[in-house]
């Protein structure tokens, strides 16, 4: 049944990102919409669902920086962590926490990482290439060691610590009473959807704005931009910490759901996280509007596909790894060379797409 | 900093270097981050375990084959996929080569478990005593092939007709190819001269630490650590590289600060130190542009 949503969602999501007539859009974004809205009556469980939104809006995250800016950074999975472990610190009720609603710990949750990505940022984004993407990678496995050795926080003038972040105990989150549970999975996967939704409005509205052109033409051209006048240090530290402000977002959710955090290479922190967010962007096309949310239908619809053939074993990650290697070798652009490159989907294109960049 | 940290830094700086040397020439030559570098080096440790295992192949013996083994599936991972993409931007050289990292890890825990594998041959503890430093004979002898296999490697690069096309295709792949050489088969033959030294870089440290399929990850971070601390383009500069990451990964390993261990925040404090490299000196310590 949810493999048969996200088919369904990703069809209308390709007419949607696609170049038909405005009306025959409208009409798909309107369904697209009514099916996202309805789809838990159609599932047992919204929180798999849930799961795609969040994976998706972690990726718009990316997109604003990886995408529209151009600069690869192979480190989201550091900023899922920290929007992760900001929700678990406001919302838990152990010692060196807060006790907040979840609610209004969320907004923090993103408000979080973002400073904390303007900080790195200031620091990384003065490298390029190769060299940011292997120094955000570091970010990533830097951020989690570190999170996993601290323990509490304060200062010695208070008599309780600032924050606790239990080191590799993690933080636990209040269990939920079993009659909340059904009702509380229903607010997670709306809450994961409106994430997803906002997150692709913002990306619209970027693709727009003065700041998203900015950036486009700091991805084209950094010399050139700058010598038009954009202040690229400012614009591409902003669109670092607008990007780990989502992803900051995502993971707070995330944790909500898991009703725990830990530190542990499976888990908040996991660095595939890092990759998922580049891979979905990849699928559904960087730096558009369209393809984090496309990305996102697309790996999943995959996913459980895999899992309904091959259970959920070690094959998986082999037919995964396969994926992305026939994918990157067939369809390097992602499906947007399908909807807004306007040409249709035929053997010659991927053939075409296999041999451009032959040495 | 006593002596026996001095001692373990160089012995590991003189692995990492070898684990840095495949990576920085790929890096330098063909302009790719290659994070299929890990599994590359687990195929060396586990052609070494498993010779070790069923034959009873002194690991040291087992070297050659690995390294002809590598060699052979490096030409052709480079000679029949990437080369198909070798003009296309960053992201898609980092992701191809990032899906073969997934393949081949995942394929390796699917036929070989995740069990942890040691090689133990019957010398595996035996050590010289230098006054009161330890130093284990089959690391001493790691060392030994690491340092012998890096200066090879130059030399290649440096005398032979080939090495000298393989440079001049890092500098230059367009005139190169004015020049008469077929920059496609360089690109391959580069791609498995660096998967032969991750070969046998994945044979010594099969002998160093007990592994699983999971184990070899990290050693993309620590190539990478290695080519930034030494400079991309140069043999020596993998050695000196791997050598400093050796020493400060030791000192950090053993150092307390009331009480705490300094070793539970290791990859986090080495990678802020290479930062700090990376953005005072953005091509690294010794860094130039190409492969020299």
């Amino acid at each position: 049944m949810n493999l048969a949503i996200l088919v369904g969602g990703l069809i209308l999501s390709l007419v949607v990102a696609g170049r038909s007539a405005v009306t025959v859009r409208r009409g798909a974004l309107v369904a697209l919409l009514g099916l996202a809205l309805g789809a838990p009556l159609l599932t047992p469980n919204p929180l798999t669902l849930a799961a795609v939104a969040i994976a998706g809006a972690a990726a718009v995250g990316w997109n604003i920086i990886g995408g529209f800016t151009g600069y690869a950074a192979f480190g989201q999975a550091a900023f899922f962590g920290l929007g992760g472990y900001t929700m678990a610190v406001l919302v838990a009720r152990s010692t060196g926490s807060y006790g907040l609603p979840a609610g209004l710990a969320l907004p923090l949750a993103g408000l979080v990482p973002a400073l904390i990505a303007a900080l790195i940022g200031l620091v990384v984004l003065r490298l390029r290439g190769h060299y940011f993407a292997i120094a955000t990678l570091g970010v990533g496995i830097a951020v989690r060691e570190l999170v996993n050795n601290v323990d509490c926080v304060g200062l010695p003038s208070l008599s309780r610590p600032l924050f606790c972040l239990g080191a590799a105990g993690g933080i636990i989150l209040p269990p939920l009473r079993r009659s909340e549970v059904a009702a509380t999975n229903l607010t997670f996967y709306f809450a994961a959807l409106g994430l997803l939704a906002g997150g692709t409005l913002a990306l619209a509205l970027l693709h727009r704005s003065k700041f998203g052109y900015g950036l486009r033409a700091i991805r084209a051209n950094e010399e050139a931009a700058a010598v038009m006048g954009i202040q690229t240090t400012r614009f591409k530290v902003l669109a670092f910490a607008a990007g780990a402000a989502l992803t900051g977002l995502a993971g707070g959710l995330q944790v909500l759901i898991n009703g725990s955090v830990l530190p542990d290479q499976s888990s908040i922190f996991d660095p595939y996280r890092s990759l998922e967010v580049i891979l979905i962007c990849l699928i559904g096309g960087v730096g558009t509007v369209w393809g984090p949310l496309i990305g996102a239908l697309v790996l999943y619809a995959v996913q459980e596909a895999l899992t309904g053939l091959l259970g959920s074993g070690d094959w998986r990650p082999v037919f995964f790894g396969a994926f992305v290697i026939l994918l990157i070798l067939f369809l390097p652009r992602g499906l947007q060379q399908f909807t807004t490159g306007g040409g249709r989907p035929t053997w010659r294109i991927l053939w075409r797409n296999l041999t451009a960049n032959r040495v | 900093m006593s002596l026996q940290v001095v001692v373990n830094g160089l012995l590991l700086g003189g692995m990492l270097g070898l684990v840095g040397l495949g990576f920085s020439l790929v890096w330098g030559i063909l302009n790719i981050v290659n994070l299929a570098h890990s599994a590359l080096i687990m195929g060396g440790a586990y052609l070494t375990f498993y010779l070790f295992d069923r034959l009873q192949l002194d690991p040291f013996l087992s070297l050659p084959i690995s390294m002809a083994v590598l060699f052979a599936a490096g030409y052709a991972l480079q000679a029949g996929v990437i080369n198909w993409v070798m003009r296309a931007p960053l992201l898609v050289t980092f992701v191809l080569t990032f899906g073969f990292e997934t393949l081949f890890t995942s394929l390796a825990r699917v036929l070989f478990t995740g069990d942890g594998r040691a090689v133990t041959p019957a010398y595996n503890a035996a050590a010289l005593l230098v006054g009161d430093t330890v130093i284990n004979v089959m690391k001493l002898g790691a060392f030994g092939v690491a340092l012998a296999l890096t200066a090879g490697l130059g030399a290649f690069m440096r005398y032979t007709r080939t090495g000298n096309a393989i440079r001049a295709v890092g500098m230059d792949a367009d005139a190169a190819r004015l020049m008469g050489i077929d920059v496609a088969r360089i690109y391959a033959l580069t791609y498995a001269l660096s998967a032969m030294v991750a070969g046998a870089a994945g044979s010594l440290l099969a002998m160093w630490y007990s592994f699983t399929p999971d184990s070899f990850g990290i050693y993309n971070i620590r190539a990478f650590a290695v080519v930034v601390l030494g400079g991309l383009g140069s043999v020596p500069g993998a050695l000196l590289g791997g050598v400093v990451f050796g020493l400060l990964d030791q000192t950090i390993a053993s150092a307390t600060i009331g009480g705490f261990q300094l070793g539970a925040l290791k990859e986090a404090l080495i990678f802020l130190a290479l930062v700090a490299v990376l953005v005072v000196r953005p091509n690294g310590l010794l860094g130039k542009e190409g492969y020299r």
